[in-house]
């Protein structure tokens, strides 16, 4: 199957000498929600400006089959894309943003826009800047959820957004846009709002690539073991990569160790990826 | 109206509504004072005395009288067209909406020629679609409130006036190609500027005019700059000036740097 997004070697440095990206090489298949996970300026959004044509690069990039920067306009028919909200400009009207990209985007559908607005607070006739932060949200969404495009990219898409309008942002996204057609990366600091979602999750780590795994192998790699006081050194006899205590009980974290070993010693189960992605990041601290 | 082009014409309409607004508006005050000025003429003036008594001028009033309203009304827009070249690729910037303009199915090609095309092209001929509407009507106000204002210019002579629009027309899309290599100008100042649009557009020509006037004693940039920007009035010698077709040469290759410019820019 020809994969969605194909990295060899992407690479990327900044004026004044900042690798943002190292050589990094990662595929993305039809059909995954893959999580794009790292801490600020670990290189989450360069990666995703690369994929989208919106910043130079060296190395090779295929999204789609088609090279991002040389072809974005042709590019983009088949790729959306929310970047953190504020982008919509505030000038622009609801029925004019619905106008514009009827007007050049082929597989826009206005209904289904409209429609999804119509169960919003947002009126045809409001501008952006009448709008709040949610709403320019649940307008940006709409505008993307009624194009019929093969791979979408979030990046911070609920920054400074509330708990309520995030859980509808990524309810929405799962009922009304996945289907096995259809790809979705993602990047977020929120990892434990999107877990349940991922079905891959890759780590990004000072430019470079910690983790690439199905979210379903990761129990092959990683297990947690939750002990009691009297069982802890002999838990950690078998090299925890990290570990916290909560309420007089400790919980370790360990990669390739095999889990009978470990069943004896206590409670053995498979890392949340926000507790492993909390791990990995004490652990590359220490 | 349907289509990618149409369609960022729009858009441009949409967030400069100066584009449009200033012409009518201007028109709207021209209507304004002839409407008042005759009024005044014919009520604490004692009435409108042509001068020479009941002779014609000797310049075909119909054809002076629309010329004038247009450069007055092209003047304005070109002040307009200015403000919104600087500003064109800039403010996406600034406001980080270019995220979501790179994030749809159009090209850099496609929105930096949209952009010019909105100013060489679609605002001169709205502006020109205004004068030839308002001229009529200010002469209809002036021909009705004063008598004797009809035998001064000559009458209303239709050929005369259709002979004045097409001259007008032609020194329009004849100046456009001259003004081709400023707009571009202004375009590229407005995509490469992180600050300031307007100081990136004029501070070279102004560096570059005082050092020369200060160490060569001439003054050949100053000239060069003021002859650029003087509009065309007489089409039948505009195309046969080399300049203008050097110049569309090189606003063709400023255009080209425009657009790998946006393509490759980066700095939201």
């Amino acid at each position: 199957m020809t994969p969605i997004i194909e990295a060899r070697g992407l690479s990327k440095k900044y004026r004044g000498g900042t690798q943002a990206v190292a050589a990094v090489d990662f595929t993305v298949g039809p059909g995954r929600i893959v999580g794009l996970i790292g801490r600020n300026g670990a290189g989450k959004t360069t990666v995703i400006k690369s994929l989208l044509g919106l910043t130079p690069y060296d190395g090779q990039l295929k999204v789609l089959g088609r090279d991002p920067t040389t072809e974005r306009g042709l590019l983009m028919t088949e790729v959306s894309f929310i970047a953190d909200v504020a982008v919509l400009p505030k000038w622009l009207r609801v029925r004019q943003a619905l106008d514009y990209v009827q007007g050049v985007h082929p597989a826009f559908n206005r209904e289904r826009a409209e429609q999804f607005l119509s169960i919003t607070d947002v009126k045809l006739t409001h501008k952006v800047r009448e709008l709040s932060k949610g709403m320019v949200t649940q307008l940006h969404l709409a505008l993307v959820l009624a194009i019929r495009a093969r791979l979408l990219v979030l990046d911070e898409p609920t920054l400074g957004l509330d708990l309520l309008v995030r859980r509808r942002f990524y309810d929405t996204l799962l009922n009304d846009y996945m289907d096995e057609e259809r790809t979705i990366l993602v990047t977020t600091h929120q990892v434990e709002e999107i877990e349940y979602l991922l079905t891959d999750v890759i780590f990004i780590e000072q430019g470079r690539i910690a983790l690439d795994t199905p979210v379903d192998q990761l129990g092959e790699r990683y297990s947690q073991l939750i002990v009691r006081p009297d069982q802890l050194s002999a838990a950690r006899s078998f090299g925890p990569f990290n570990e916290r205590s909560i309420l007089g009980r400790t919980v370790l974290f360990y990669e390739n160790v095999p889990r009978d070993q470990l069943a004896v010693l206590g409670e053995v189960g498979t890392p949340t990826i926000a507790d492993l992605f909390v791990a990995r990041m004490q652990k590359e601290a220490a | 109206m349907k289509g990618v082009y149409p369609t960022l014409v729009r858009r441009e309409l949409w967030e400069h509504r100066w584009l449009w607004l200033a012409p009518l508006v201007t028109a709207g005050i021209l209507i304004v004072l002839t409407a008042f000025g005759v009024v005044m003429a014919s009520s604490h003036m004692g009435g409108f005395t042509p001068w020479p008594r009941n002779r014609p001028l000797d310049i075909n009033g119909v054809e002076f009288g629309l010329v004038a309203m247009a450069t007055q009304l092209f003047f304005i827009s070109s002040i307009v067209i200015l403000f919104y070249l600087l500003d064109c690729l800039y403010a996406e910037r600034k406001d980080r909406s270019i995220l979501f303009w790179k994030s749809l199915p159009v090209s850099d090609f496609q929105t930096v020629i949209s952009k010019f095309g909105v100013a060489a092209l679609i605002l001169p001929l709205t502006t020109f679609v205004v004068a030839t509407v308002t001229y009529p009507i200010t002469y209809a106000i002036a021909a009705a409130g004063l008598p004797g204002f009809s035998e001064m210019v000559g009458g209303w002579n239709f050929a005369d006036w259709l002979h004045a629009e097409g001259w007008v027309l032609a020194c329009l899309l004849e100046t456009m190609l001259w003004f081709a290599p400023l707009f571009a100008w202004f375009m590229l100042s407005s995509v490469v500027s992180s600050r300031s649009p307007y100081l990136m557009a004029s501070l070279p020509v102004i560096v570059l005019g005082v050092c020369e006037s200060l160490l060569l004693h001439s003054n050949h940039v100053w000239r060069f700059a003021l002859e650029r920007m003087t509009p065309i009035r007489n089409p039948a010698e505009g195309l046969e000036r080399p300049a203008l077709w050097i110049g569309l040469a090189v606003a063709a290759g400023m255009l080209y740097i425009v657009i790998r410019l946006r393509r490759y820019r980066d700095d939201t």
